[in-house]
């Protein structure tokens, strides 16, 4: 999950950025509006944070001009101003939830992770495909109720092939998602990572949870539970 | 104890305050009335006046015309008159056709006057038994001669009434003496005028002299009025100017007043202005004052490795500052009150909640009686709304009914939820919290707290009890309307 962060209080910033990468994400970040701004139009990215005391353009003006650009991926607002009008004005604005400062990083991750799942639909952090199923809180896989070690890249594959179920992702698109974004991009690691995928939850071929699809991509296949 | 005795000091001050000479049920505070009776006094007391001095007038006019006739005539008849040997010579007709036709209305008689006695040295002049006049005009002829006539002096001339035939009568009597062979031969002439035509005249003129004075009255009265309500026109548009802004529907006095008034719209409306900016000011000094304090504090809370301890006290610094820097911020002692319709903050709530509590997909039932309006600044109700909301669609399941009522002059608005509701024991603890924000606990929400600050301080009042139609809490607000 790659995840755009703006926010100008650089120690602040940092340490979300630590927390958010321990729990897998992949973190762009950004400390004025307009670098955000400019950012979050050019990146698929999976969720923002943002904050709403931005230097240059104020955060609910980038809120703002990303909806307006049908840029639709889920934004947690971070506010000092604890005010229900900062509230009002956060979420009509575009944002998805707030935050008010200070927070702890575990409520931060939990609205995060609720937001993610919910704009691709899915209500409970436990994600399932027939004999697959995925924890987005605890991060752990199974498939036949038999635990699967991954590894972290392995890991991010997977989830967001899980979220975007019967999406056809190109090689560009998994590596966005999966890599910080000054990664030399190289098409044949994501390869790498499938084959090692489907040996690891699928080593007798039964399932055939991911297609190619020459040129195109892959894609995760709905499986119908038995 | 002492802050009782202050409180109660305020209140004994503002009671009673005597404000005028006049027991206080004959006071009006209304300029209309006081020009409208102004008027009416000035009406009834001035025209009544006027009347009367006009028809005095007019009276001693016709008094005076009556006697100057008379005096005329009494010459035209002393220059026909002579005295011969002791005898008063008449001629048998007069000039003047009234004295000559039996009851024209003017008649004349002479009589002798008797010579003062000079031995006693006083003048005495009585009035005389007047059977045998000297001579007597031909109208007085089948008319019965009044007895008692005056005898002015020599020279002087009297005016009286009498009654003849039942009508009253001008009497004017004159004295002369003639000389009669070096003798003096003093008579007195009486006319005697009917007073009935003039009686009528003076009854007529009367008549349409009050008549008129009436009709001017009324016109008067009219022209005042609507005088009046011109005039004053201008104050009752800033009446209902002040009204709208008051319930929000504009934010200045945008009419044009006369000279008079422009300079205290003007300054209301920079009043209104300048209070807008300085609250606007303040709000954002303080938010500023929020994020520089409450940056460093997540900066804290987010790095690794903070004991439990640590992040409770963390807590408890936030709190603090979140509930003083909200206290500050609420305009609730404010003198000037601007309404704010509740329609749209609470849909603009409503919008922000159905996406916070999206996944509780809460169903709101909004009963809205009319446009209410809440006589305070919009910040606040969207805090106390918010608050309230939020713990409702926190404790709720499915259903949070919001009712706003008008009773008895109190805006009336109860939020309601279908959670497991709140017991007496911890109504009472909710009810009870003091000011200080550091008295909460750790873990516990401020949110209740500082919507009781604010409704203290618009001198509303915050209930709790269970709710009547769901099954959970209700939480009542009362304001004036």
């Amino acid at each position: 999950m790659r995840l755009l962060l703006i926010e100008d209080d650089l120690a602040l910033q940092a340490n979300l950025q630590t927390h958010l990468q321990q729990d897998n994400y992949l973190v762009d970040v950004a400390s004025d509006g307009e670098v955000g701004l400019f950012q979050g139009q050019e990146y698929p990215y999976d969720a923002a944070i943002i904050d709403v005391g931005l230097p240059k353009i104020d955060g609910i003006s980038v809120i703002k001009k990303l909806r307006e650009q049908d840029i639709s991926f889920p934004i947690l607002v971070l506010t000092a101003r604890d005010s229900w009008q900062d509230k009002v004005a956060g979420l009509d604005a575009g944002a998805d939830d707030y935050l008010t400062k200070p927070f702890q990083a575990e409520e931060l991750l939990a609205r995060l992770n609720a937001l993610i799942r919910r704009s691709v639909g899915q209500s409970s952090p436990l994600i399932t495909n027939g004999p697959l199923s995925l924890n987005t809180k605890s991060c752990q896989v199974e498939v036949n109720n038999r635990a699967i070690k991954l590894s972290s890249s392995e890991y991010k594959l997977l989830e967001y092939m899980m979220l975007h179920l019967e999406e056809v992702s190109s090689k560009a698109v998994l590596t966005e998602h999966i890599y910080d974004q000054d990664f030399d991009l190289d098409s044949n690691v994501i390869e790498v990572f499938i084959r090692r995928l489907r040996k690891k939850l699928d080593p007798n071929n039964n399932y055939n949870f991911i297609e190619t699809l020459r040129g195109r991509g892959y894609k995760l296949k709905r499986i119908q539970s038995q | 104890m002492s802050n009782l005795v202050t409180k109660d000091h305020t209140q004994a001050a503002s009671k009673s305050k005597p404000n005028g000479i006049w027991p206080k049920r004959w006071q009006t505070n209304s300029l209309k009335v006081r020009l409208i009776l102004s008027t009416l006094l000035m009406t009834m007391i001035l025209l009544p006046i006027v009347g009367v001095t006009l028809s005095n007038a007019f009276e001693q006019q016709l008094y005076i015309s009556l006697k100057n006739e008379l005096k005329a005539s009494s010459y035209s008849i002393f220059t026909v008159a002579e005295v011969e040997n002791s005898t008063l010579v008449m001629p048998e007709l007069l000039l003047d056709n009234q004295f000559n036709i039996s009851q024209s209305g003017l008649y004349a008689l002479i009589t002798t006057l008797p010579v003062p006695s000079i031995d006693s040295g006083v003048k005495q002049v009585q009035p005389i038994n007047s059977k045998d006049p000297l001579w007597q005009s031909q109208s007085l002829l089948t008319l019965t001669i009044p007895t008692l006539l005056p005898q002015p002096e020599v020279g002087t001339t009297q005016l009286t009434t009498i009654n003849l035939q039942n009508h009253q009568h001008l009497l004017y009597s004159f004295s002369v003496s003639f000389s009669d062979n070096g003798q003096a031969f003093p008579v007195t002439l009486h006319l005697i005028k009917d007073q009935q035509a003039s009686l009528a005249a003076l009854h007529h003129f009367r008549q349409q002299l009050w008549l008129w004075l009436l009709v001017l009255m009324a016109v008067f009265i009219i022209v005042q009025v609507v005088w009046l309500l011109w005039t004053l026109k201008p104050l009752t548009q800033l009446t209902h100017e002040l009204e709208s802004i008051e319930k929000g529907e504009q934010n200045a006095l945008n009419s044009r007043y006369p000279d008079e008034l422009q300079q205290v719209t003007q300054q209301l409306n920079a009043l209104l202005v300048t209070e807008e900016n300085q609250r606007n000011r303040y709000r954002n000094a303080l938010a500023d004052l929020a994020h520089s304090l409450k940056n460093p504090l997540a900066v804290i809370q987010s790095q690794p490795g903070i004991n439990s301890s640590g992040q409770e006290q963390l807590q408890r610094i936030n709190q603090i500052i979140e509930h003083q820097l909200k206290r500050a911020q609420s305009a609730g002692q404010s003198a000037w009150h601007l309404g704010v319709q509740i329609e749209p903050v609470l849909d603009k709530l409503l919008t922000t909640l159905a996406k916070i509590y999206r996944d509780k997909a809460i169903t709101f039932n909004v009963q809205l009686e009319s446009k209410f309006t809440f006589k305070g600044d919009e910040a606040d109700l969207m805090e106390m709304l918010g608050n309230i909301l939020d713990n409702a669609c926190k404790a709720a399941n499915g259903q949070v009914a919001i009712k706003i009522t008008a009773q008895h002059a109190k805006l009336i608005i109860e939020i309601a939820d279908d959670g497991i509701g709140i017991n007496e024991s911890q109504q009472a603890v909710i009810l009870s919290r003091g000011g200080r924000a550091d008295t909460y606990q750790a873990g516990h929400g401020i949110g209740l707290a500082i919507v009781n600050d604010l409704v203290a301080s618009y001198q509303g009042q915050l209930l709790i009890a269970n709710s009547s139609t769901l099954s959970g809490a209700a939480f009542t607000l009362i304001f004036d309307l």
